[in-house]
């Protein structure tokens, strides 16, 4: 018996969505956090977070809006990255790495906007 | 700006990376790549003393206020390296070293010769980062501002009175 999972990249393009977003990414230009922006094209799935994943929040982060968001192996995102879709800022507070499976699961809350 | 120059000279007598040493509270995440990270922040400062001075150039009348500043700066170093063990007495010798001195006298402050505090405050991050120094030095500044003002012909009391009110 094989307890091998099964690689299922092909089987989420039928699920995702193409998606435009804008990623955030930070670097230290003279001691100070410059902040780059680019566009970019990814496959995903944006779903709310169920009442138990929000359960297991801290008390004071459960009003925040949570999602979970699965992308193409593909289309991977650091701890602490910032992403737009639309006017709307959300932060990579998670990573479930399923790579080798076709996908990577990120748990993400909308943020403050400037 | 004092804290750019305190990082520039740490920077350059360390040979440390653009992305090694900045700003307290620059909101970003700790780098999981490198021996470890400098961070440099005002503890607290104090007004020494104010001065405003008058100056026409090219018929336009200035103002400059000059605020003489004193307090304390102070470096974090941090990281799970034990370099932050063996290199952290490097900023104390950075801020005593030839370059020191030269951009003190180029931009007009002054350091302290010796750290106020050196205080091993690895405890406030617990066991995930075991090695993590606070040192503190004295600093002094002067802070100017030029700004444009009213000549005497021109001040008018009604801006900023009006005696039928």
């Amino acid at each position: 018996m094989s307890y091998n999972l099964p690689y299922i990249e092909d089987a989420l393009d039928g699920w995702m969505q193409s998606m435009l977003i804008k990623k955030v990414t930070k670097a230290i230009v003279n001691y100070r956090v410059v902040e780059t922006t680019t566009d970019q094209t990814i496959l995903a799935v944006r779903q709310p977070f169920t009442t138990r994943q929000l359960m297991v929040r801290p008390e004071g982060q459960r009003q925040w809006q949570w999602e979970k968001l699965h992308v193409k192996h593909s289309d991977v995102f650091n701890l602490d990255d910032v992403i737009y879709f639309g006017t709307r800022k959300y932060r990579i507070f998670g990573i479930n790495e399923w790579q080798q499976y076709g996908y990577v699961e990120y748990d993400i809350a909308q943020g403050y906007t400037e | 700006m004092i804290l750019e120059y305190i990082a520039q000279i740490i920077k350059d007598y360390m040979d440390l990376d653009d992305d090694q040493i900045y700003f307290y509270n620059e909101k970003t995440s700790l780098p999981t790549n490198k021996t470890f990270t400098i961070t440099v922040g005002f503890l607290s400062l104090r007004t020494i003393g104010i001065a405003t001075n008058q100056t026409v150039t090219d018929g336009t009348m200035n103002e400059i206020v000059s605020a003489n500043m004193g307090g304390q700066v102070f470096v974090d170093i941090f990281g799970r390296s034990f370099d932050v063990i063996t290199r952290k007495e490097e900023i104390v010798q950075a801020m005593n070293s030839t370059a020191a001195k030269e951009m003190q006298i180029q931009y007009g402050f002054m350091i302290g010769p010796t750290p106020t505090t050196f205080n091993d405050i690895s405890g406030i991050d617990g066991t995930a980062i075991p090695y993590r120094f606070q040192i503190t030095f004295g600093v002094q500044f002067l802070s100017k501002k030029t700004k444009a003002i009213n000549y005497y012909d021109t001040f008018s009391l009604e801006e900023y009175y009006d005696p039928t009110t």
